[in-house]
């Protein structure tokens, strides 16, 4: 049942480029949450590696700032 | 004579489900000891919210109109309204946590990031099989390792799944030394197992260690705003441990506060667990991808740490990789454990816990970027 709404939902999407109108495929296609979830595993990957290496490059920093120098 | 057996007739096999759910929570606790903090009270109230015509949840009185359930009533309260119950956890989890071991190695903050991949990837076989983008991405956050965060996230997506999301989360937290030597097994060989680190510790001043949380909360709040909430209270029982001079606060913080809240929270929850609502297929299919989403956690993280050893001279241990889920302090127990057994000199103990605790931050950034999608 699940493949079939999915299989389904995909044709659809696919069938879309035949318009052949670029804007309204895309559009089409950014509103399946199959897609949508795939845009989070890109950009959510890519956010939490930004974030973990932006404190880790601060804590590098604080580290060498706050050592007193021998 | 017939309110004597009134209720018993109208128990229903969902509700009967749900008494051996319960029941089988409370055996979990108690017998075998996985978070009963946690699995006991929501055990326990998964009894409760399941009773016909419970007292604890909103009923309709002829005559007298709506009575208000202390469950009901705290659900909709502490969870519903604000938040406010995972979130004041995370004060107290704040100061638990020392952050010493990251903070000698910064290397570690990777490997918080790359074992959150189970999360994402979970969200997209969640959006395959046929789930809401919302409702995937709350059962994604069962990756998380962290029950306040999956809570939260799933609570503010408004998921229809919230009570076994919370279950999956809780009781797979409890499973870490099940299943991650099982997903490291799968992907390490026994001679990376054995790979030896040495341990030297770059001393952290106290200067960096006060600084530290103020700074996370910037980094993390400037670049996923929405994880502020999460990010700032974690950090905020961070500053309360570290600043040295509010140590009452700090201990209440660790203690009470952690204590109390972690006893409503079991017994809220639970109102998420009225059988109509949790005897479901979906109940499976969730529980299903949370395990999924626990093991390709570890996979990540251990990848990563064979990808760094591509390029770096001196290796790191690929479990090491696997201890940047959030389970703390489980998951880097469960990596020196495996490190022994496969060198008895080769204690990776300290990295683990610097990954582990990576993890923690790690998993309350991703809450916040996954809930930046929506806002």
């Amino acid at each position: 049942m699940q493949l079939d709404l999915m299989l389904t939902a995909l044709l659809a999407s696919i069938g879309v480029i035949g318009g052949p109108d670029g804007p309204t495929a895309t559009f089409v296609v950014g509103q399946d949450p199959v897609w949508q979830a795939m845009t989070i595993l890109g950009k959510g990957m890519l956010g939490i590696f930004v974030v973990m290496i932006l404190i880790a490059l601060i804590v590098v920093l604080l580290t060498r700032l706050s050592t007193p120098k021998k | 004579m017939e309110f004597l057996y009134e209720s018993l007739l109208s128990i229903t096999w969902q509700q009967a489900v749900m008494y051996l759910v319960g029941g089988a929570l409370i055996w979990l606790a108690i017998k075998k000891d996985y978070e009963p903090a946690l699995l006991l009270p929501m055990g326990f109230g998964a009894i409760l919210v399941n009773l016909p015509f419970s007292g604890v949840l909103n009923q309709y009185m002829e005559g007298v109109g709506e009575t208000h359930g202390i469950i009901q009533w705290l659900f909709e309260v502490g969870i519903e309204a604000s938040e406010a119950f995972p979130l004041l956890l995370f004060i107290g989890i704040g100061a638990m946590i020392d952050f010493g071991p990251l903070l000698s190695n910064p290397k570690m903050f990777l490997f918080g990031a790359a074992a959150q991949f189970g999360i994402f990837l979970t969200i997209v076989f969640a959006a395959l099989l046929g789930f809401d983008i919302r409702d995937a991405v709350s059962i994604g956050i069962i990756g998380a390792a962290d029950g306040p965060t999956s809570l939260l996230v799933s609570q503010v997506l408004h998921s229809n799944y919230i009570g076994p999301i919370a279950v999956a989360a809780y009781s797979y937290m409890a499973l870490v030394p099940i299943i991650q030597p099982f997903a490291i097994k799968a992907v390490t060989t026994k001679k990376e197992r054995a790979i030896p680190m040495t341990y030297r510790p770059a001393a952290v001043t106290k200067t960096t260690r006060i600084l530290f949380p103020i700074v996370v909360t910037f980094a993390a709040g400037l670049v996923a705003p929405a994880s502020v909430s999460l990010v700032g209270f974690l950090m905020f029982g961070n500053l309360l441990r570290e600043c040295g001079v509010l140590n009452r606060l700090s201990e209440t913080a660790q203690n009470d506060l952690a204590n109390l809240i972690t006893l409503l929270l079991g017994l809220t929850i639970s109102f998420s667990m009225r059988a109509e609502r949790f005897v479901t297929l979906q109940t499976l299919m969730i529980m299903a991808l949370g395990l999924f989403a626990f093991v390709f956690d570890s996979i990540g993280g251990v990848l990563f740490a064979k990808l760094l050893n591509l390029f770096s001279k001196e290796k790191i241990n690929p479990m090491v990789g696997a201890a940047g889920i959030s389970a703390f302090p489980m998951s880097a127990r469960v990596i020196e454990k495996m490190g022994i057994a496969e060198n008895n000199q080769n204690h990776l103990l300290m990295h683990a816990v610097g990954a582990n605790v990576s993890g923690q931050i790690a998993s309350a950034v991703a809450g916040g970027i996954v809930l930046g999608f929506f806002m």
